[in-house]
């Protein structure tokens, strides 16, 4: 919450600033052709004020300062939830993710056989949302450093107007072994109408494209 | 006068002659293009010294009715074309009946033994009906494979053949075909022919050429422990099925023996064996093999490598627009250090980087993941990169920060 009041007051202050009243007050005296000169110069701080002003987001990155990162080696991904109408979402969402996480050659996940086995084994009553209790247990079973859970918020197709589009929408965290406490979060969404799409219309890129490109965001903030 | 007549009657004459010559020739050109396998002779007899072998009911995995008592004939009269000994039916009814055997799909050690024992038989020809589509334009999708008989049984040649009606339709359409019987005859021949091929090489192994780049895997994670000098034997245990296509899991495992085995580093173990040990010890997979599965399984069958996977998606068009969209991953667990070695997710759909007329253009889901399972084979079989060459600039940073405890691991990415 600290940038984004900063970042308020900081914008307002140049417009209540007397100083600039005070410049408003001179350009009038020095007659109409100062104040032609000037009108790109205004412009272009009122566009700066006014972007500025647009309401400040919160980056989609949580990390634990307190976590060495360095320490996990194997990790365990639960299935993945799925809130979208697809029913296959959560598992090629799942699989692209463990796929690219083991391509990186910094993780090592265990098969999703031995998840499963795990989550029978120790009869985990909600995988895809396992307790902090639940996640010490699934570390230790699976020889894992840390556990990864996931969302699936959107997969598919979006329409707006005649325009038609793929989207993807997915959140995933990590949770450490130890303590079962989130260390780790982080979403991303991909896809969606583009200007292009709306002028030239298309349909948007395949699904299994749009997927990967999150994917590779979620990875890079992992390791960002 | 006379002779200048007779000259011109014998010039018309050359003429008429040389034009039916033409037409002649055009007509045998256009039937050699038609159905070129209901011309091979089926009554040819068996070359001395070739093998005798026993063909086991089509399995069926078209989910759909077909016309599997034809595929079976044709495939047994296409196999003594081509000069192969085939067990006549009574012999093979007789054992498969003393025996209770159940599942012919796959060859149970027992049977290969009892078989070779009691018919002489030395190989087993297991074939499998993928697709049969008579819309138009026609589609088949065949495989086949020879299973050996004895105390080890062990699969000497498998091939498979993916075709559609307008695979190569011509000027004018003349090469479309539109009888689903003749491009069915037209599959089962090139598998026979393909079987022949092996029976007359002693043991050369099948397989296509090297893929497209387009088909390789999108994903791959290749561990270093993998050694592709080493000859590696694989057990290829039943696919999950996620995607709506009926048997997607078992056509995806035929597709990936058919082409492991085309690699001389790669032996596969005949699935009805696998399928064995696991009724054996009971094992049922929820969602994929875990480590003490993988490890019976492989100590059971004496195998190196477990290869596992999930199909997402196994679609054939039906009719003529349309592409086959095919998307599933793998994964290869090592016995000796129960970790996995390979990893790899690809998808594809029939036009993929076509642009202009079809050019390139795929017709059939079989083709195509074909042609992804070769790309998998060979990504596998990968020599293994220098240490720090091949390696990402990302993937370096990455094992910084997240040091991992096995010295492998490669990052690639299309």
């Amino acid at each position: 919450m600290e940038p984004l009041r900063s970042r308020i007051i900081d914008h307002r202050e140049p417009v209540l600033a007397p100083a600039a009243c005070a410049g408003g007050h001179e350009r009038l005296k020095r007659g109409p052709r100062r104040v032609k000169a000037r009108y790109p110069v205004l412009a272009a701080v009122s566009l700066a004020l006014l972007a500025s002003c647009t309401p400040g987001i919160t980056r989609a990155v949580y990390r634990d300062p307190n976590m060495d990162f360095g320490a996990i080696q194997t990790v365990g991904v639960m299935p993945f939830q799925n809130l979208t109408r697809e029913s296959l979402a959560a598992d090629r969402v799942r699989d692209v993710f463990i796929n690219r996480l083991l391509s990186t050659g910094a993780l090592y996940v265990q098969p999703v056989g031995e998840v499963a086995r795990a989550v029978g084994r120790l009869e985990v009553q909600s995988p895809a949302a396992p307790s902090p209790d639940d996640v010490v247990k699934l570390g230790g079973a699976l020889k894992a450093q840390a556990i990864i859970t996931g969302v699936v918020q959107e997969y598919g197709e979006v329409r707006s107007g005649s325009s038609s589009a793929t989207l993807i929408a997915v959140s995933v965290q990590m949770l450490e072994a130890q303590t079962g406490r989130t260390v780790w979060t982080a979403s991303s969404t991909k896809g969606g109408i583009s200007v292009l799409d709306r002028l030239f219309g298309g349909g948007g890129r395949p699904m299994n494209d749009v997927t990967r490109d999150a994917v590779n965001d979620l990875i890079e903030k992992l390791f960002k | 006068m006379p002779s200048s007549a007779n000259t011109a009657r014998r010039g018309r004459r050359r003429l008429r002659l040389s034009g039916a010559a033409a037409l002649v020739c055009a007509l045998l050109d256009l039937s050699g293009c038609g159905a070129a396998p209901d011309a091979i002779k089926t009554g040819a007899r068996a070359r001395p010294g070739t093998p005798l072998i026993a063909v086991f009911p089509v399995e069926n995995l078209s989910g759909t009715r077909a016309p599997l008592a034809d595929v079976r004939r044709l495939l047994i009269e296409r196999s003594r074309a081509h000069g192969l000994d085939v067990l006549d039916d009574a012999a093979l009814e007789s054992v498969v009946t003393k025996h209770r055997v159940r599942y012919t799909a796959g060859v149970e050690q027992g049977f290969a033994r009892a078989l070779r024992r009691e018919t002489g038989a030395e190989g087993i020809l297991i074939p499998s009906l993928e697709l049969y589509d008579d819309a138009s334009p026609p589609r088949v999708a065949l495989f086949a494979r020879l299973v050996s008989t004895g105390d080890a049984p062990a699969v000497r040649w498998i091939d498979g053949t993916g075709a559609a009606g307008d695979d190569s339709p011509g000027i004018l359409g003349i090469g479309l075909i539109e009888d689903p019987h003749a491009l069915l005859a037209r599959a089962v021949d090139a598998l026979a022919a393909s079987l022949a091929r092996h029976a007359s090489e002693a043991g050369g192994r099948a397989g296509d050429g090297p893929g497209a780049r387009k088909f390789g895997p999108k994903i791959v994670y290749r561990s270093d422990a993998l050694d592709p000098a080493r000859t590696h034997s694989v057990a290829v245990v039943p696919f999950f099925n996620k995607s709506a296509r009926k048997y997607a899991g078992e056509i995806i495992a035929l597709h990936m023996i058919r082409n492991l085995m085309a690699f001389p580093g790669l032996e596969v173990v005949e699935p009805g064996i696998v399928r064995e040990e696991l009724l054996r010890f009971r094992i049922i997979m929820t969602d994929g093999i875990s480590l003490p599965e993988t490890e019976t399984v492989l100590n059971a069958v004496n195998a190196d490598l477990v290869l596992n996977g999930e199909v997402l998606e196994y679609q054939d068009p039906r009719g003529p627009y349309g592409a086959p969209q095919v998307d599933f991953g793998v994964l290869f667990i090592e016995r000796k250090t129960r970790r996995v070695v390979y990893s790899s997710y690809s998808h594809n759909a029939g036009d993929d980087g076509v642009f202009f007329f079809d050019w390139g253009r795929v017709n059939t889901a079989h083709a195509m993941a074909s042609q992804m399972a070769r790309a998998i084979g060979q990504r596998m079989l990968l020599a293994p990169p220098t240490a720090g060459a091949s390696r990402g600039a990302a993937g370096q940073e990455n094992r910084r920060r997240m040091p991992p405890r096995e010295a492998g691991g490669r990052e690639e990415q299309k």
